[in-house]
């Protein structure tokens, strides 16, 4: 049932809702999901996804934070800041690697080994060893740096590797104040050097987040001011890709292996299990049932939403911590765009929209020759 | 002038609340990720603090 209203607009305010619409990221979606983003956000798919992820990693995660802070602390005190890694002159531009499907079905490694890259190399913990085994290296890019923001220990795995022991001397790590003592160990085993920061979650409460009374705590005689906290919206990757423009200051950063998502075949669930690599087991539950038909309801589609990628021509499908981590990326991308260029290499995966630059790897270090 | 019209569908507001109570069961069992997003209505510190 329906019912048919209408009104009379100026064409300067129709415009000006049209920018508003765009601005908000909802160019290519519907009259109605914005509206109902405005005037019912807290109670938008979105917003509620996020709300709780927020109580998620509070029930999950904020003891441990506390407890990794804590036994970190007189090493933070006695550490390097990242501010330490601002450059003199700017990096002309910053790769950021993630460990995202795409990066293996592309070959983006090998592709970059063989380039003549001359920009800063950021990449996230997990992919390191895998990056340095098909030739991305410090001794080929002397720019590189690696992200750590995961605060469980079993990250410590990706810095136990004979590879990554081998380049270590020559590798920057930048690490989160509440990562796991023993991660910290094991990427000072691996010969790096440590480069703190502290990642941003509640400093908006003020005096009373720990946010702020861990930066207070973490002051000493040879760090006065400090150490700098970067927003890491829930992910590794997007924690590089906020460090590659403010602290290396890079004014434009490609993204590779950034799916934030599963490469699926078309609309009707067909998909390919072996390029996964790792899921949730609820994503294999979910996958089933909608390729079956056994449950099409709206909330399975907005917590497990299979999309169309109109830049790079392909599917992807979406568990909840992917939607979550994806949904902040692009909105951040889009605010950011004055301040820096994104360009997203993926050749695939959940980001594109306003203010990312969709373009083929190879295509891209082409025009850098 | 713009002539606009909006087609205004009727919803089941029941229906709509028994799909978001399931999207929060969906989100609530489907694992917590790595970390936190941060929010603050101060635009200048929401990517970047130099000295915290």
């Amino acid at each position: 049932m329906s019912e048919n209203i209408s009104f009379d607009l100026d064409e300067k305010t129709y415009q000006k809702l049209l920018e508003k619409k765009e601005n908000m990221g909802f160019k290519n979606k519907s009259w109605n999901e914005w509206f109902s983003n405005l005037i019912d956000e807290e109670n938008s798919y979105s917003k509620i996804l996020e709300n709780i992820f927020e109580k998620k990693n509070y029930d999950v995660y904020f003891d441990d934070w506390i407890k990794n802070f804590k036994n970190n602390l007189l090493t933070i005190q006695n550490g390097h800041s990242a501010k330490k890694l601002i450059p003199e002159k700017e990096y002309p531009s910053g790769i950021i690697i993630g460990g995202g499907p795409s990066l293996k079905k592309h070959n983006h490694l090998k592709i970059l080994a063989n380039s003549n890259f001359e920009g800063a190399i950021i990449c996230c913990d997990s992919v390191l060893s895998k990056a340095l085994e098909e030739g991305v290296t410090p001794d080929k890019f002397k720019n590189f740096f690696v992200v750590v923001i995961d605060t469980q220990s079993h990250q410590k795995q990706w810095f136990e590797k004979d590879i990554v022991k081998k380049f270590g001397s020559k590798i920057k790590c930048i690490v989160s104040t509440t990562v796991h003592p023993s991660t910290y160990e094991a990427i000072i085993d691996s010969g790096m050097e440590v480069y703190w920061v502290h990642a941003l979650f509640d400093y908006d409460k003020g005096k009373t987040s720990f946010n702020y009374i861990s930066g207070i705590m973490s002051r000493s005689e040879k760090n006065q001011k400090g150490f700098p906290g970067i927003q890491t919206g829930g992910n590794v990757g997007t924690a590089a890709w906020t460090v590659s423009w403010n602290i290396l200051k890079c004014p434009e950063v490609i993204l590779i292996g950034i799916d934030q998502s599963y490469p699926i075949e078309n609309q009707n669930g067909e998909i390919d299990f072996n390029s996964i690599g790792r899921a949730h087991p609820i994503l294999y539950e979910y996958v089933e049932k909608i390729k079956s038909g056994k449950d099409n309801s709206e909330s399975v589609k907005q917590a497990f939403p299979i999309t169309f990628n109109p830049d790079f021509n392909c599917h992807y499908i979406q568990d909840p911590v992917f939607l979550y981590y994806s949904n902040a990326l692009k909105e951040f991308i889009q605010k950011t765009q004055n301040k820096v260029k994104t360009i997203n290499a993926t050749e695939g995966g959940a980001i594109f929209g306003n203010g990312i630059n969709s373009i083929k790897f190879n295509e891209y270090l082409k025009l850098k020759n | 002038m713009i002539k606009s019209n909006f087609n205004v569908k009727k919803i089941e507001t029941d229906k709509e609340n028994v799909d978001k109570q399931k999207f929060e069961a969906l989100i609530e069992s489907s694992g917590v990720g790595s970390h936190m997003v941060f929010r603050t209505t101060e635009n200048d510190d929401e990517f970047f603090i130099e000295e915290l």
